[in-house]
């Protein structure tokens, strides 16, 4: 995607073009996996603008800075819970993420993924972001546990906690 | 949950992402064959799978291509949004200042005073306001002429009516006659100074040991032939308004136009010696609320020059009196004159 992502400046090419190369290679991903944190395509749109320009920001005042794409998603968990606290908190958005799984493409709507979004619907947004980053993002689990600050055995608890719930919402689907 | 559950967990999670060993496996199996919960709540190894494989097939089957706005659109949109608050809030700030004005307005009383033993308190924004009913003082000055016409319909009547405090005759007739600034010369009474001040203050110098409040006072035998009269001690100038007599400007609210509010207020402001009206206290109501409250409030309002004894400021208070007369019960125009 040839897309300009910022303004042309001396002082910000550089970020802007190491931005660039990151919004090319991960903004699919990340809009993808952040629209499964917190079920809204445009919220996740949101998101993933907020991700990149803080990573242009970063780049920005230390441009020798090394931004892999470990940051980024963590920058995404971060700001996934930030959002879902947030929306708890005010309660003007609807709670049931489902309906805005309903308003997903027909293509989109297989019954594995509607599973899923069930599923992580009903997680902590820990143990969705667990089983996302890796099942979904393709992580392991010691990766996962980098970007999320803990530890490897407890991005497993929480995976196979992620599974009980996706398991008992198959089980009530079939 | 038993500790050993818990490891199985953990082995779960492993088998799910692909990432146990053969010994983590046939760890994992033993303990499902023995512990019944972890078998309903897990399932074994196939069921893990299948679990799993419906998130990879949920993952394969993404189509969604997501356009994402541009780090320049980002930037526009904080900055609309910057400005969306701060207009918000202007506006806010605008409807919240009319609507307090329109309560302020709706608020002050309008009802006539039936009793007069009852003594109100109007609610005047930062200021405490106390109408008191008391016997009204005569007045020393006759009412003077229209000076001021408020609005097309209500005329306001400057009058000044010196209330001053009760004193005995002999000394009014020694102090002359009152003004707003006068210099008084007091007769000093060796009795009344022995009996006022400290006893270990010798008499030649127990004047200058006089507190100021006393200074002012009569002494209590000024008549007598033992009392001498001295060269001008106590220069006293009282409160006025700064800015003159129309400094006190009331303006009642509509409501006393629409009942054609009509009568004399008398009031007092205490002033402390920086200028500043402490209390109003009306002396002589009018009879209306909306014309006793909107007279102390602009009383409130007002500075003032403070009381000064020998040039040094101290409390005192300014009485004045206004009154309001509806024009339309008057005779002829009523023509501003002071």
């Amino acid at each position: 995607m040839e897309e300009v992502y910022l303004t042309a400046g001396s002082a910000e090419s550089g970020a802007q073009v190491r931005v660039e190369a990151l919004a090319r290679e991960y903004q699919t991903k990340l809009a993808r996996y952040l629209r499964r944190m917190v079920g809204d395509s445009e919220v996740a749109l949101d998101l993933t603008q907020d991700v990149l320009f803080a990573a242009f920001r970063t780049l920005q005042h230390d441009p020798e800075r090394p931004l892999t794409a470990g940051w980024l998603y963590k920058t995404a968990t971060n700001s996934a819970i930030s959002y879902l606290r947030r929306k708890k908190i005010i309660r003007m958005l609807p709670l049931d993420r489902e309906h805005d799984v309903r308003s997903w493409r027909i293509d989109e709507q297989s019954a594995a993924s509607l599973d899923l979004q069930a599923a992580l619907a009903r997680l902590p947004a820990d143990q969705s972001a667990a089983m996302l980053l890796t099942s979904y993002a393709g992580y392991t689990s010691h990766e996962a546990a980098a970007i999320l600050g803990t530890s490897a055995d407890a991005v497993r608890q929480r995976v196979c906690r992620a599974m009980k719930t996706l398991r008992t919402v198959m089980t009530e689907r079939s | 949950m038993n500790p050993t559950c818990a490891r199985v967990e953990s082995l779960a999670g492993a088998i799910a992402l692909g990432e146990a060993s053969d010994a983590e496996r046939d760890e994992y199996r033993r303990h499902i064959a023995a512990c019944a919960p972890c078998l309903r709540a897990l399932g074994g190894e196939r069921e893990i799978e299948r679990v799993m494989s419906a998130v990879a097939d949920a993952r394969d089957a993404e189509t969604w291509e997501p356009i994402v706005p541009s780090a320049r659109d980002r930037r526009t949109r904080l900055a609309r949004s910057a400005w969306r608050v701060g207009l918000s809030g202007v506006a806010l700030a605008i409807v919240a200042s009319l609507g307090l004005h329109v309560l302020l307005a709706a608020a002050v009383p309008t009802v006539r005073i039936a009793d007069a033993s009852v003594v109100p308190v109007l609610p005047v924004s930062g200021m405490h306001v106390t109408l008191d009913q008391r016997t009204p003082a005569p007045k020393s000055v006759a009412a003077a002429p229209p000076v001021r016409a408020v609005s097309e319909s209500l005329v306001v009547v400057h009058n000044v009516i010196a209330l001053k405090a009760s004193t005995p005759a002999n000394v009014k007739a020694a102090r002359g006659p009152a003004s707003a600034t006068e210099t008084r010369i007091s007769t000093r009474s060796v009795v009344a100074m022995a009996t006022s001040a400290p006893s270990n203050v010798p008499i030649w110098r127990r004047d200058a040991a006089m507190p100021v409040a006393n200074a002012t006072h009569a002494p209590l035998f000024a008549g007598r032939a033992e009392s001498i009269a001295v060269a001008p001690v106590y220069v006293v100038h009282d409160v006025t308004p700064l800015g003159g007599d129309g400094a006190i400007s009331p303006r009642p609210p509509l409501i006393a136009y629409a009942e054609g509010a009509e009568g004399t207020t008398a009031f007092e402001v205490t002033v402390d010696e920086h200028g500043a009206p402490q209390h109003c206290t009306i002396t002589k109501s009018s009879g209306y609320f909306s014309l006793d409250g909107a007279v102390c409030a602009a009383a409130m309002h007002a500075r003032y020059v403070p009381r000064t004894v020998n040039g040094r400021a101290t409390p005192g208070v300014y009485r004045d009196a206004f009154t309001f007369r509806s024009q339309s019960q008057d005779d002829g125009p009523a023509i501003p004159q002071r």
